[in-house]
């Protein structure tokens, strides 16, 4: 937390200061992104114990590649779409190893209560989701976990990723048409 | 492909396009799509599933992990523990340097005749009769 009347630092200005071994900084940076790289990893991952590792390696690069960073420089965009294309890439990099598994948080049984049923209900479409998220191809999970994770708009979810808007256009598309009919199976639509 | 059904198709291409929120779609595509979704229960039942895919997106989305100290002093404790790749890479030029050197070093003091086995031939066989 800041205190009134300071400015809050760019991430290019807390990177360079990391890059001359600045710490405080550097955890400032951290901070700051660890949240949104957690969310897309563990949705492009599907496990919260391997995203973990991807944040952390992801703020690892960015702490030995500090000294490298040009502020402006095309070939990097900003450092939030940067750290953002080293989180997904690892995470698709893994999730191709891997069979992603339905979020554990999907999984949770929950006590009986006067609204059991429709909690089931819930807890049934939640899972039917997870299962077809991670039936998706690793970057159409990237593309909608960058827009409904983080809140990208397509042009920085397509800089996260580094490709053009209309290829990311066309992942969010199959990617939503594929849980949107799988969400409707055995519903009779 | 009736009028209706052609409708729908368009509809359904442009939920996967812009999403569950008609808010944000253009004023266009929102103005048939609210027309359609009136007299079409299929275009209801798939705008509502797409809006249930959202809104689990939203209530599932993880977020909590080791604090940032952590994560920060992991990152630089890792640094010292591995060379970068930069200084790999460099320290590969170098020794590739060095290798050219040494070759065109060895290449001065013994230079090959004009059939370079001669020179081979001279040292396996040196102080032997080869005649």
């Amino acid at each position: 937390m800041l205190a009134a009347g300071v400015v809050e630092e760019s991430d290019d200005v807390l990177l360079s200061r990391a890059a001359r071994g600045d710490g405080i900084a550097f955890a400032r940076l951290v901070e700051r992104h660890r949240s949104r790289l957690m969310a897309v990893s563990t949705r492009v991952s599907g496990n919260r114990a391997i995203a973990e590792e991807i944040v952390q390696e992801t703020f690892t690069r960015a702490w030995v590649n500090a000294p490298q960073w040009k502020p402006g420089a095309r070939e990097h965009g900003t450092v939030a779409a940067w750290l953002s294309r080293v989180a997904v890439n690892l995470s698709i990099d893994q999730s191709r190893k891997a069979k992603v598994l339905p979020l554990e948080a999907a999984a949770d049984p929950e006590d009986p209560a006067p609204s059991a049923d429709a909690k089931l209900i819930e807890e049934e479409r939640s899972a039917k989701l997870q299962a077809a998220i991670g039936e998706l191809p690793p970057r159409q999970r990237a593309a909608l976990a960058l827009t409904y994770d983080q809140g990208l708009s397509n042009s920085d979810g397509a800089a996260a990723m580094n490709i053009s808007v209309g290829a990311f256009e066309l992942l969010l598309v199959r990617g939503r048409r594929a849980l949107r009919i799988a969400m409707l199976e055995g519903d009779g639509t | 492909m009736t009028l209706d059904e052609f409708h729908l198709k368009e509809f359904l291409e442009d939920l996967d396009l812009f999403g569950g929120d008609l808010s944000t779609w253009p004023a266009d595509k929102k103005a048939e799509a609210e027309k359609l979704l009136q007299k079409s229960q299929t275009a209801r039942a798939h705008l509502s599933a797409m809006q249930d895919i959202e809104g689990m997106f939203a209530a599932s989305r993880v977020t909590g992990m080791s604090n940032a100290e952590a994560i920060a002093a992991n990152a630089m404790r890792a640094r010292q523990e591995r060379p970068s790749a930069i200084v790999v890479r460099r320290a590969s030029w170098a020794l590739a340097g060095s290798l050219a050197l040494a070759f065109g070093l060895v290449v001065g003091i013994f230079p090959f005749g004009e059939h370079p086995s001669d020179v081979l031939g001279a040292a396996l066989w040196s102080g032997t009769d080869v005649q």
